[in-house]
């Protein structure tokens, strides 16, 4: 969800009508927007879409508010005139970032609010949209400054240019290693042995794709006049959206927009392309969707806010919508049922509940816990909550040798695993309790997550409920008390067999058998773990599966 | 007149004794000074007791004490260190050259030109402990001999700090009550035997004051979070909700393949989610639909869609995988919920877990539309939010279109985000076999339980504090 900043003042001259902050916080729901935070003229907003980059920008949400309020209604469109400037994509390149685009804004309305928003429009869509430029990478560069060839090639890592934030020339892998925009986005293309390049026909470097601009061609300031505009990636549908949307933002500040032909091989193609696709949407189909009743010509209406162009076909009952170039997001005849909704407004419907007879139930699993979590609280215990993600040193430090399910990219080390008991768990919440009163009798029932080859998911989620005690008194027999008291009101008769876990005493831990299944373990646990943990007293624990408890139950 | 058994047992040790401290109260009545220090503070209340208050000189220990503890008193070190004789020159240690000057002036050691010499004291201190040495081994101060401590305190090893006692005796009132259970027959504490025996016929009961101090109870009770949770799922068996399960850890295929969420949407990065290091790669379910949900991917989104990433495995970042799976068996109608642990790598703050639990469900059927979502959401919010004001905003979900926010109002906490909500895509649908619409929906609690808890740290759901859990109400 991506947050963007505009100016109130900037709003209200791109609207050409002056609203309020008032007013904006009703309008503001139109482009699925919030207001977060409001600060004299600047206000903080929330736009929920994450599909729609065209509206995380000032001009963008002036665009479309300008249908909500009427100033303008249905396609917003533009004249493409052709400029001089060819791109020529070397060959090479197409396994390290294949595609180019780009396109000239002549003579838009350049201020200190106007370079603002680019620069966040273009930021938002790189992180966002762009997967953090993996996909899509934007440059923006003065078009005064630029010969009118561009060639779009791979260069040897020594070669020199001056990138931005620098006055000093700089090679290319000293740029990886040292740049700011180096270190950040320098994996993406670090593994290669060449990388991107756009360099003119003077042979002047424009820029290293998609990490850093020159500091002599790729800057815009106040008063710019044209811009040439260039963005790379590996996703050629969301490269080709994000120009149309950053040249719709610059046309909208009163901008002329120029091609620019991108010569790849053999193929020859002009962007910016604007594609206008139809959609045929249903009265009736509305209708059943929404469950409200319509008419064509309130479609055409509400669609025309949403800036579409709509033909009314009353024979068939339907209409045909064109989606504006710079909505990627309209993909069938929901989405544009969608904005007919957003239109008629979602609090102008009467909520009505569905009719449908059905029986409500919870899972076995669910029924059997609620059984043995009010028997442990019948046996005086405290219920407690853990997390199920745990700490892989924990678990070492306690002796469980086991295969762990582990995560990849862990917050913090505390939280790297998945716990395949739960007993770790409440080990450790005791041992941030030696300053509680004694004696100190928990329970938990939790999910755990175990190592399994036979399931599609290479694991398997057990439900497992483990008693702690711990206080002066606290022993083997203790804990057995326990386990046989819940196997009475379980119905279950129990076996039980010395076991060799590390963290019980030797000779005072044993597994639960149920017929022949294990369904458990018990004991008291080794001093040993009770001294790491920093636990003052003697400490015993039952853990019992309840997902075979519920095998042998059923 | 009123008054507990334990106080009366105070009260009889206080008339036994007459004036003590609470620490020889509580050794005498056998019970905590902390306990004792709460019943006089009642006692004077009522009148039984009084007190003065005196300032006591007490002795605390020093580093040094410790240290004398540890090697023994700086003169031990220095005469065992003397083999008859030693030159002065060859002295050596900070402790052992303040022995010589206290060696000195108790004459266990002559000083001759600069050559020390023990004398017959000497040898006799070497022999055996010397008082001062016996106070330092068992470390206990009191009833020492004052010259020792003075020696002590000049040497410091212990110094003096001034304590404010108060020293407790009975009133009249106190010595009237104690004095009428002593010469009466007053039963404190009813036994088997007093009833066995009948001896309670001719006895009087002592009166409690009822409104007297307790110890506090440790017992069993449920977790407030896990009992909030509970009346959640109870509310929704109540509306016919069906409970789904399923596993924590989740292919992706099911996480967002099966929900139309392709895959280089910026949802799937590792900032937003948790990936695997082991094991990574899970196996993909039956190829008919895992096809199905390929063309889906290919033909709307117009990517190549691929087979690895679907399979890498996860812990599930939210509930709908819930659903997906539910969806994927084909039901014809109903409604199902799930109360989903997910997994996120948040930071954890006051409103960030790193693992949640969701709330979420589904609703089939064959003439459902977006007016029985708000219907659904809506009831939701009457029962479990007991909102009297609801408003519905447009959202947005990868996977469901319309898609809708609901918010949720009352006096108690104001304006809340209750949930999300949408009719599922048809794309997602299609490829999962499903012809009827589907209302999905989502609900936001957490903020509702911190509000029932009285916290507004999200981390005390999860609370690792004991005593909080075992003072905290449960409803």
């Amino acid at each position: 969800m991506p947050k963007i900043e505009i100016s109130m003042m900037d709003l209200n001259r791109l609207l050409c009508k002056s609203i309020d902050v008032g007013e904006l916080k009703d309008s503001i729901l139109f482009v699925k927007g919030e207001i977060e935070e409001i600060n004299k003229d600047v206000l903080k907003i929330d736009i929920k879409d994450t599909n729609r980059p065209d509206l995380w920008s000032c001009e963008g949400i002036a665009r479309e508010l300008k249908g909500f309020y009427g100033i303008e209604r249905g396609l917003w469109k533009c004249n493409i005139k052709k400029s001089a400037i060819k791109i020529i994509v070397d060959q090479e390149i197409k396994h390290v970032r294949p595609f180019i685009v780009g396109a000239v804004v002549k003579d838009a309305m350049i201020d200190d609010e106007a370079i603002r928003q680019i620069i966040q429009l273009q930021e938002k869509i790189c992180q966002n949209y762009g997967r953090r430029r993996a996909s899509v990478a934007i440059g923006v560069y003065d078009c005064s400054k630029i010969g009118n060839t561009i060639n779009y090639v791979l260069a040897e890592p020594k070669t020199k240019f001056v990138p931005l934030g620098y006055r000093k020339e700089m090679t290319l892998d000293k740029i990886l290693k040292v740049h700011e925009k180096g270190i950040e986005y320098g994996h993406l293309i670090r593994n290669f042995d060449r990388y991107p390049i756009l360099i003119d026909n003077n042979g002047n470097i424009l820029s290293m794709p998609p990490i850093i601009n020159s500091a002599t061609t790729g800057k815009i300031e106040k008063n710019t006049k044209n811009i040439f505009i260039d963005i790379t990636g590996t996703d050629i549908n969301k490269v080709v959206l994000s120009l149309n949307v950053i040249c719709s933002a610059l046309v909208d500040r009163g901008g002329k927009l120029y091609s620019v032909e991108v010569i790849d091989g053999n193929s020859k193609k002009v962007y910016p392309e604007f594609e206008y696709k139809k959609i045929i949407v249903n009265r009736r189909y509305c209708e059943h969707i929404l469950g409200i009743k319509l008419g064509l010509d309130n479609i055409k209406y509400m669609l025309e806010m949403h800036r579409y162009n709509v033909d009314i076909d009353e024979e068939k009952d339907c209409v045909i919508a064109t989606i504006p170039f710079y909505r990627h997001d309209v993909i069938n005849r929901r989405d544009v049922v969608e904005d007919i909704l957003i239109s008629y407004g979602y609090n102008n419907i009467m909520p009505e509940e569905p009719r449908i007879v059905s029986n409500g139930g919870v899972s076995n699993i669910s029924r059997i816990s609620n059984v043995v979590r009010e028997v442990c609280i019948g046996m005086g215990m405290q219920e407690i909550m853990t997390f199920i993600l745990t700490s892989k040193k924990m678990l070492k430090n306690i002796g469980i040798s086991e295969r762990i399910v582990e995560i990849e990219n862990p917050i913090s080390s505390e939280y790297n695993v998945m716990r395949p008991f739960v007993f770790p768990s409440l080990l450790k919440f005791l041992s941030k309790n030696t300053k509680s009163r004694y004696p100190q009798n928990v329970f938990e029932i939790g999910e755990c997550v175990l190592f399994d080859e036979e399931y599609e998911e290479k694991s398997r989620t057990e439900v497992h409920v483990c008693i702690a005690s711990v206080s002066n008194n606290s022993d083997f027999s203790i804990s057995k008390s326990y386990t046989e008291f819940l196997a009475t009101a379980l119905g279950l008769k129990l076996f039980y067999k010395a076991s060799n876990d590390s963290w019980f005493i030797k000779g005072r831990g044993a597994n639960i058998f149920c017929g022949r299944r294990k369904i458990g373990f018990l004991g008291e646990i080794n001093p040993c773990i009770i001294n790491k943990l920093q636990i003052e007293k003697p400490c015993c624990i039952v853990e019992l599966n309840l997902n075979n408890v519920l095998r042998e139950i059923l | 007149m009123k008054i507990g058994i334990k106080e009366l047992r105070i009260l009889k040790i206080l008339l036994k004794h007459g004036k003590c401290n609470t620490h020889n109260i509580a050794k005498l009545a056998n019970m905590n000074v902390d306990v004792v220090n709460r019943l006089m503070l009642w006692l004077k209340l009522k009148g039984f007791v009084e007190y003065e208050e005196y300032e006591k000189i007490d002795y605390e220990k020093t580093n040094i004490f410790k240290e004398w503890k540890k090697y023994g008193i700086p003169e031990r070190l220095l005469l065992e260190n003397i083999n008859e004789k030693l030159n002065l020159k060859d002295v050596k240690g900070k402790n052992i050259e303040i022995g010589i000057g206290w060696a000195k002036r108790k004459g266990l050691i002559k000083i001759i030109n600069g050559v020390i010499e023990i004398t017959k004291e000497g040898k006799r201190f070497l022999k055996e402990k010397s008082d001062i040495e016996k106070v330092v081994e068992n470390g206990n101060l009191n009833n020492t001999d004052k010259n020792i401590l003075k020696e002590m305190i000049e040497r410091g090893a212990i110094k003096t700090v001034r304590k404010k006692e108060k020293i407790y005796f009975l009133t009249e009132k106190g010595e009237n009550i104690v004095k009428k259970v002593k010469y009466t027959k007053l039963i404190e504490k009813l036994t088997p035997e007093i009833i066995k025996e009948g001896k309670w016929k001719d006895a009087e009961f002592v009166e409690y004051d009822v409104s007297m101090p307790v110890p506090k109870l440790i017992a069993g009770k449920p977790h407030p979070y896990m009992e909030f949770l509970n009346s959640i799922k109870e509310k929704l068996v109540e509306l016919g909700f069906m409970e789904m399960c399923g596993p924590l850890i989740e292919l992706e295929f099911w996480n967002f393949d099966a929900l139309f969420q392709p895959q280089n949407h910026a949802a799937r990065d590792w900032t937003s989610t948790y990936s695997l290091k082991n094991p990574k790669f899970g196996v993909l379910p039956s190829t008919e639909l895992v096809e199905k949900v390929k063309t889906a991917h290919e033909h709307s989104w117009k990517y190549k869609w691929s087979k690895e990433i679907a399979s890498k495995l996860m812990p599930r970042a939210h509930g709908t995988c819930l659903s997906a799976r539910t969806l994927s068996k084909k039901p014809k109608e109903g409604k199902y919920f799930a109360i989903a642990r997910c997994f996120r790598p948040d930071v954890m703050d006051s409103t960030h877990l790193l693992e949640f639990n969701q709330v979420e469900g589904i609703v089939i059927g064959k003439n459902l539309s977006f007016k029985n979502l708000l219907g659904i959401l809506k009831r939701f919010a009457i029962e479990i939010a007991n909102a009297k004001k609801i408003k519905f905003f447009p959202d947005y979900y990868p996977f469901t279109e319309p898609s809708v926010q609901i918010s949720a109002y009352n006096e108690d906490f104001g304006w809340i985000e209750f949930g999300g909500a949408g009719i599922f895509r048809e794309e997602m649908l299609e490829a999962l076999g499903i012809n009827e619409p589907v209302l999905a929906w989502g609900l936001g609690i957490d903020r509702i339980a911190m509000f029932k808890l009285g916290i507004n740290d999200i981390r005390m759901l999860f609370s690792n504090n004991l005593e909080w859990l075992r003072n905290v109400k449960v409803i």
